[in-house]
């Protein structure tokens, strides 16, 4: 017994907005919060903290060198 | 969540590492950005066809333009259903995988992209809706004006992400602020209108035409061949084949214009690009194979093949005798003609760097002598900081073999098209389109050889921007963030599943809706 008659069958424009919404929900509703947090957001509560982690990042080199004053 | 993250992955590392983090997320944002691309010139190209064929409907009245209208914008809507958010994705990319760049140049580079999507928004998704639905439901000539808007918006769109690449191709307009080590907007203009961002947008827009119109001919070629719906696809292969002489064309011209800024404004790209490894005044284009025994510094043959005398010179500086750099007066400096050693600019850099972080020192003992002094000493080297990051002088080059082949089929494919489609296009004027089933044939292949070449062209121009991803500025290596390795190879493996399952999704409601032609809507009036 078929489960939907002719008229019953989704449409391409159904299937399509389908296939678009779950694709739009699975990423924003579960890609998104388990797999992807925002670093910065997560790991640093003041602007003044991701500055500082991101200075630190960028002058590494220096602080291995005891950073000799620049001339 | 690294319970679940290392059970999803199979092969994963046990530690953090920091290049393997790289490399992963450049993987995943390659693989990702290549899936999205592979419907983006679809819709580029197609939203102004259905617009132009849509035109004729308007203007001559007749039903087998409204056919072929619609047929070809249900194709489209398919097209953009399934690579519909495909780009978001991007968007969790840079918050995630590469925050260090995001935090850093943030400021900049969104402002093209947050442009972007109002147009995206606003245009696209409000007109492309009155456009599909609106045939029976607004005015003929609003509905016209609506499709038109969505190919405008759609190119706007295009020209915006175009803009925020450029920056990272070619910085300019912003400043780098000591205090919070981000960069600033200091003049909009310079980063919208600068010539890299005009010269990648139309390189850009016509390739996506030129793969549009491949589309076209291509189901064109599967109806002839078939013998169904002779008369639409006649009219479609017409249009589709002038679309793609024009475009051809037009990309030569802007493609030379290209090649320009390139050679200017990143030589190290042209340089591997051309497998220049020794610069010279009246360079030659090398079409052939590259050494693969060459190594940077050098001094024998570098590509084995049929040389083009003064081809690059030419191409690079628009001069016959002009001299282009090459790898090894890039790494190790030329000083006839003031080509600064990559030692030199490593030594600036180092520094900008050292400077920012005794000034940030000094601040910590609010010692605001020391501040200003560090902050003029950094503001007079900061365009030669992310030099100071490279550990040696070859890191400068990018990897040749890879951008070297990319650019090289990328031209050849391109070559193919401008004779190709003049050879088809002299057919259709005497109308024996349908006489040689061959060069039908290799007509629909041109579909699969546009993609190849779009897709080489962007490696060409993303991988030849490496080791940077801001080019001069930020290097890759401190751009991505210091997360767990499996986090990274994880989420590839999850694309990967997705994309396979939307990519089987798109060419099957494809196929249906071509096999069901132009003649039957499947009851479904839009």
């Amino acid at each position: 017994m078929k489960l939907f008659s002719k008229k019953q069958e989704m449409t391409m424009w159904q299937k399509l907005f389908l296939i678009a919404s779950l694709k739009i929900i699975f990423l924003v509703a579960v890609i998104k919060p388990l797999f992807f947090p925002n670093f910065f957001k997560n790991n640093f509560k003041t602007e003044e903290s991701k500055n500082n982690f991101m200075i630190n990042e960028l002058t590494k080199n220096s602080q291995k060198n005891t950073s000799k004053p620049n001339k | 969540m690294d319970f679940i993250l290392s059970a999803v992955t199979a092969a994963a590392d046990s530690a953090a590492n920091v290049s393997g983090v790289v490399n992963w997320a450049r993987a995943q944002f390659a693989m990702t950005i290549i899936f999205h691309f592979l419907f983006v010139p679809i819709t580029l190209g197609m939203s102004v066809l259905v617009a132009i064929m849509q035109t004729m409907y308007y203007k001559t009245g007749k039903k087998e333009w409204k056919d072929t209208t619609k047929f070809w914008q249900k194709l489209l809507a398919i097209n953009v259903a399934i690579g519909i958010a495909t780009g978001i994705i991007h968007e969790f990319e840079f918050g995630t995988n590469w925050s260090n760049y995001s935090w850093v140049m943030g400021d900049v580079f969104g402002a093209p992209l947050a442009i972007e999507g109002i147009f995206a928004f606003f245009m696209e998704a409000s007109f492309g809706v009155v456009s599909l639905f609106g045939w029976k439901r607004v005015g003929k000539k609003f509905h016209l004006f609506s499709t038109w808007m969505f190919a405008i918006g759609t190119n706007l769109s295009g020209l915006w992400i175009i803009v925020a690449n450029s920056f990272m191709q070619h910085p300019s307009g912003y400043k780098l602020n000591i205090e919070t080590a981000r960069a600033e907007m200091v003049d909009f203009s310079q980063i919208a209108l600068q010539p890299k961002a005009i010269d990648t947008f139309l390189h850009q827009m016509s390739s996506a035409y030129m793969l549009s119109a491949t589309f076209m001919i291509a189901i064109s070629v599967y109806y002839i061949l078939r013998k169904r719906h002779i008369v639409f696809a006649k009219r479609s292969i017409a249009v589709g084949i002038t679309f793609a002489l024009l475009n051809a064309y037009f990309l030569f011209l802007v493609g030379d214009m290209q090649a320009a800024t390139v050679t200017n404004m990143q030589p190290t790209k042209m340089a591997a690009a051309e497998g220049l490894f020794k610069g010279e005044e009246g360079a030659p284009i090398m079409m052939g194979i590259l050494n693969p025994s060459i190594k940077i510094g050098d001094d024998k043959t570098a590509v084995y093949g049929i040389p083009f005398p003064y081809g690059l010179s030419l191409l690079g500086k628009h001069s016959l005798n002009a001299f282009v750099p090459g790898i090894n007066d890039l790494v190790y400096g030329n000083k006839k003609y003031g080509i600064l050693p990559a030692k030199e600019l490593m030594r600036r850099g180092r520094i900008a760097i050292d400077a920012m972080y005794a000034y940030h020192a000094a601040k910590k003992v609010k010692n605001t002598e020391e501040m200003k002094k560090q902050k003029d000493i950094f503001e007079k080297h900061s365009k030669y900081f992310g030099y100071g990051h490279l550990k040696n002088e070859k890191d400068i080059i990018p990897p040749v073999s890879t951008v070297f082949y990319a650019f090289h089929i990328m031209v050849g494919i391109g070559s193919f098209f401008m004779l190709f489609f003049l050879f088809m296009y002299i057919k259709v004027r005497k109308n024996q389109i349908l006489d040689n089933k061959l060069f039908l044939k290799i007509s629909s292949i041109t579909l699969w050889l546009a993609y190849v070449g779009i897709v080489t062209g962007w490696t060409m121009a993303e991988v030849g921007r490496q080791p940077w991803t801001v080019f001069g500025v930020l290097p890759t290596s401190k751009s991505a963030t210091p997360i767990h390795l499996n986090n990274v190879k994880a989420t590839f493996f999850i694309f990967l599943v997705l994309f396979i399952i939307l990519g089987f999704a798109e060419l099957k409601m494809m196929i249906r809706q071509i096999k069901i032609g132009p003649d039957n809507h499947d009851n479904e009036e839009v």
